[in-house]
């Protein structure tokens, strides 16, 4: 399910505030610093620090390895 | 983490996405107005800033956590939350930075009922509450999330503030600025026999065409230029939730929250003789003029929603206006709304069958400075200094809100600003002239005692 694009523009990792790379296909969030994944639920993502799941050295390689196909969140954050 | 201290104010929270207001945040706000308000069921509703999306969503499951179910009535102006607070009698969460920019987001709350939650009244308690589920979230209640749908109830309860079958084609144009306006304003104009224009209709909480902000002058130039070219009866410039709305006449002219408050009180009155109406002290003498001479009982109060509000309560006051365009009703739960204030001037302009600039006519009695902030470094001691000044002169003071002086056929009130070194002041006077000149008086009068 896409993401709204205003969305896209504003949503910001709730620990660091930095960017997240939205990969539509698998309807995650990623932030690629702290390698941590939260969901996006009927086009609602929950972003709340203790429902981010940690993930593995290999997860996050797959994860940039499709990273040209995800789009990075936050161009216009305050 | 958020630090709470930095978004709770006085009436509401507020601040910049996510900086300030995250999720996380708004997740501990949730258990807190749940524990605190000690309800089954908690509303919640938002406006159309993106980031209301997740904070929502993270708000609710802080309330589900805290034990306290959560009824999710999507997007909707600030009225219609407090529409169903009252008539679901349950507490209610609007997340809406008003007519704030775009990257910032809030939440105004209020008891079941529609009640305000300020400082004094919740709002502290709530705070302290937040801090603790910050700390510790809540964890284990039971409570579920639901959607419900309101709208057409909503515009019931509006369109019945009027007498639709009195209602003549108008033409009627609207400036929602993208913001909530564009989804209230077609449903209650549904049906009715207005031929309605509606500028900036698209939900954009990034506000790409101008701020939702109708007080201030430049925001209205674009629905200015849209009536004088439709040869419109009325135009209606609603803020970012909708709660405010403020009216242009058919020549462009802007009309003041004074004249307004005035406009709406007479046709309240000829509705409910005899009935008491409310207005603060920034408004113009013409307001308790036209009150008294509509046989109603006037009440001055403090500036400030929650004076209104807690007054209308202890008075049975029918209506209760502001000169910063809120308009409140005893009808709508003692709530503010910028939509029932438009039915009720178009029900007006129906019946009376005259230009808005005619009908107004005999409340345009005074010239008003508008508010005019100082910078001063010790704004209490300003108002002190002035009011010792007056007595001193053998004049009399008032002191209800900050300091008003009446100078027979001109007033003025100074008030203090709680959280800048600022000098907030309202002249009014018999015309232009004599405004500027005073205002100029006060103010060297203010620079000579600081």
């Amino acid at each position: 399910m896409p993401l709204d694009s205003l969305l896209i523009e504003i949503l910001a990792d709730p620990t660091d505030k930095g960017s997240l790379l939205w990969f539509e296909d698998e309807s995650i969030l990623y932030n690629p610093r702290r390698h941590v994944v939260f969901t996006v639920n009927d086009g609602i993502p929950v972003l709340l620090p203790d429902e981010g799941r940690e993930v593995d050295d290999a997860e996050h390689e797959r994860l940039m390895a499709l990273v040209d196909s995800a789009v990075e969140t936050g161009s216009t954050s305050a | 983490m958020a630090d709470p201290s930095q978004v709770f104010k006085a009436y509401d929270i507020r601040g910049t996405y996510p900086d300030q207001i995250d999720e996380e945040l708004c997740r501990a706000i949730g258990a807190a107005v749940a524990t605190f308000c000690g309800t089954s069921t908690l509303l919640m509703a938002r406006d159309m800033r993106p980031s209301g999306v997740t904070l929502t969503k993270a708000f609710a499951q802080g309330a589900n956590a805290a034990g306290v179910d959560v009824i999710d009535l999507g997007m909707a102006s600030t009225d219609f939350l407090y529409f169903a607070a009252g008539s679901l009698d349950a507490p209610g969460a609007m997340f809406t930075a008003s007519h704030n920019p775009a990257q910032y987001n809030g939440i105004k709350l209020c008891l079941a009922g529609a009640k305000p939650i300020g400082r004094d009244t919740g709002l502290t308690e709530i705070e302290e509450l937040t801090r603790g589920f910050l700390a510790e979230p809540a964890t284990g209640g039971t409570g579920g999330l639901t959607s419900r749908e309101m709208l057409p109830e909503f515009a019931d309860h509006v369109r019945s503030f009027v007498d639709t079958s009195v209602l003549r084609p108008l033409k009627v144009i609207c400036d929602t600025a993208n913001g909530m306006g564009g989804l209230v304003a077609p449903l209650i104009f549904e049906g009715l026999p207005f031929d309605v224009e509606i500028l900036y209709p698209e939900l954009d909480g990034t506000f790409p065409n101008h701020p939702a902000d109708p007080i201030q002058a430049e925001n209205l130039v674009d629905l200015q230029a849209a009536v004088l070219a439709a040869g419109a009866d009325v135009g209606l410039a609603f803020d970012g939730d909708a709660d405010r709305v403020f009216l242009i006449d058919e020549k462009a002219e802007p009309v003041s929250g004074s004249l307004t408050t005035a406009l709406v009180a007479s046709a309240i009155l000829d509705k409910n003789p005899g009935g008491t109406v409310l207005y603060n002290l920034i408004c113009s003498r013409t307001v308790p003029e036209v009150i008294a001479e509509k046989g109603g009982i006037g009440v001055r109060t403090k500036v400030g929603h929650s004076f209104i509000k807690q007054i209308m309560a202890e008075t049975g006051a029918v209506f209760g206006g502001e000169h910063s365009g809120h308009y409140y009703y005893r009808d709508n739960y003692r709530a503010d709304s910028g939509i029932i204030t438009a039915m009720i001037v178009l029900e007006l302009m129906s019946v009376s069958n005259q230009p808005l600039s005619v009908m107004l006519e005999p409340f345009q009695r005074y010239v008003a400075s508008g508010e005019i902030n100082t910078e001063v470094p010790d704004p209490a001691g300003a108002v002190e200094a002035v009011a010792e000044h007056v007595i001193a002169a053998g004049g009399t003071v008032d002191r209800l809100d900050g300091l008003t002086v009446d100078c027979g056929d001109w007033w003025y009130n100074l008030r203090p600003s709680n959280t800048e070194p600022l000098l907030r002041l309202n002249v009014e006077a018999p015309d232009a002239a004599a405004c500027k000149a005073h205002v100029d008086e006060v103010l060297e009068l203010v620079a000579s005692l600081s």
